[in-house]
């Protein structure tokens, strides 16, 4: 009896740390199980059961003569492909050379994205594009130095649609005579976030 | 014997706590490893700075200088401005200063004066004594000022990038110049500036 009593008196523990385990085990497999399923599904690139990003052009018509105070306006379609929607779109931007106009201390580069709910148009015979639809600010101007990475806001995100963005590369009026002759090869990256 | 009986269970108890740690463990990086699924795209953009540049030449005679000039004397002095860079020019300035100065070139009222012609082809130059004639239209780029200025706009320029004009610099010391102009003697340097165009949409 005195082993009993003892025994059940340290048995309820025993217990209580067995159940724990059972249960942070099982969360564990189960845990490793969903994951699995995650890891079986086709992968984003192939499947169509999770939404996919792509853009269109791979490559923005290039820039040339930038002057201080002179702006370039390109457009770009962001399309959300695949069943699902994304959270949150980012931007990750670079420069894939060391270039003065990315410099973080002198007047360069700087970019600004708007989206409209409908094609951009070209305004008349000129450069530049204007929105017939509504019309949202999906990044604020920013300078276009180092490696940076960036929460796009006001893209719709939904599985099917089309955002049509404008980029716009601006060069301020500050720029100084270093900045001359310069070349700036920038690479855009979009990656969107899957709801789980 | 309490001993014997304890043993058991305290191995047991550490085989449960193992597995709760495993558990956990595996829980954990499992859920830190398949959080989120991404999907990434990228465009890529080559954007490249103008040049701005004022050249002269090949014909520049203003370093040509002229000596024994007498009141109501004239040179002329050809010189071609080249707008070499990428960029069109806005506008363009002339500022003149003196290294040695003398009344020729401080006196106003009777002192030097300037005047700027453009020739739509290349001037024809005779001499020397350089004068010059233009097959061509002439405009007015500089009426006659004083010959010291700072930073005077000149008109009838192309500026555009690629181009060059062609500009006749006429000096000349008045008429009503007295004798205090005798014998003196002025060094004048001529610095052209160019300022890029206004800014547009590329």
């Amino acid at each position: 009896m005195p082993l009993l009593g003892h025994s059940g008196r340290r048995g309820r523990p025993g217990q209580l740390l067995a159940s724990t385990a059972l249960l942070v085990g099982a969360a564990g497999l189960t845990a490793l199980g969903l994951c699995a399923g995650f890891a079986n599904a086709s992968p984003p690139a192939a499947g169509g059961h999770h939404p996919r990003l792509s853009v269109t052009p791979r490559a923005l018509a290039p820039v040339g003569a930038l002057a201080p105070g002179d702006r370039a306006e390109r457009t770009l379609e962001l399309r959300y492909r695949g069943a699902g929607r994304f959270t949150a779109v980012m931007l990750r931007m670079r420069s894939r050379n060391n270039s003065v106009l990315n410099s973080a201390t002198r007047p360069g580069l700087h970019l600004t994205i708007e989206r409209c709910s409908r094609r951009w148009t070209r305004k008349g015979r000129t450069k530049a594009y204007v929105c017939r639809g509504k019309h949202w600010s999906v990044l604020k101007a920013i300078r276009l130095s180092g490696e940076r990475r960036f929460t796009l806001r006001h893209l719709s995100r939904l599985p099917g649609k089309t955002d049509h963005l404008r980029f716009t590369m601006s060069l301020p009026r500050t720029a100084d005579n270093g900045l001359q002759g310069r070349i700036s090869r920038m690479v855009y990256r979009f990656t969107g976030v899957a709801a789980r | 014997m309490r001993l014997r009986i304890l043993t058991p269970g305290a191995t047991t108890n550490k085989v449960i706590a193992t597995i709760a740690v495993l558990g956990a463990a595996a829980a954990i990086a499992g859920l830190g490893t398949f959080a989120t699924f991404t999907s990434s795209t990228s465009t890529s953009h080559t954007i490249a700075s103008g040049t701005l540049s004022l050249t002269s030449g090949p014909v520049n005679r203003l370093g040509t200088g002229a000596s024994l000039i007498a009141a109501g004397d004239s040179m002329q002095r050809a010189i071609d401005l080249n707008y070499a860079g990428s960029v069109d020019m806005g506008s363009a300035t002339l500022t003149t200063s003196a290294s040695t100065s003398s009344a020729l070139d401080t006196d106003t009222t009777d002192g030097l004066r300037l005047a700027i012609d453009k020739c739509s082809v290349a001037w024809t130059e005779s001499g020397p004594p350089y004068t010059y004639t233009c097959g061509g239209s002439v405009s007015t780029v500089l009426a006659s000022q004083p010959l010291i200025g700072s930073n005077v706009g000149l008109s009838n320029l192309t500026l555009t990038a690629g181009t060059t004009d062609h500009l006749r610099v006429t000096v000349t010391l008045p008429s009503t110049a007295g004798n205090a102009f005798q014998n003196l003697s002025s060094t004048v340097g001529y610095t052209f500036t160019g300022v890029q165009r206004a800014g547009t949409s590329q």
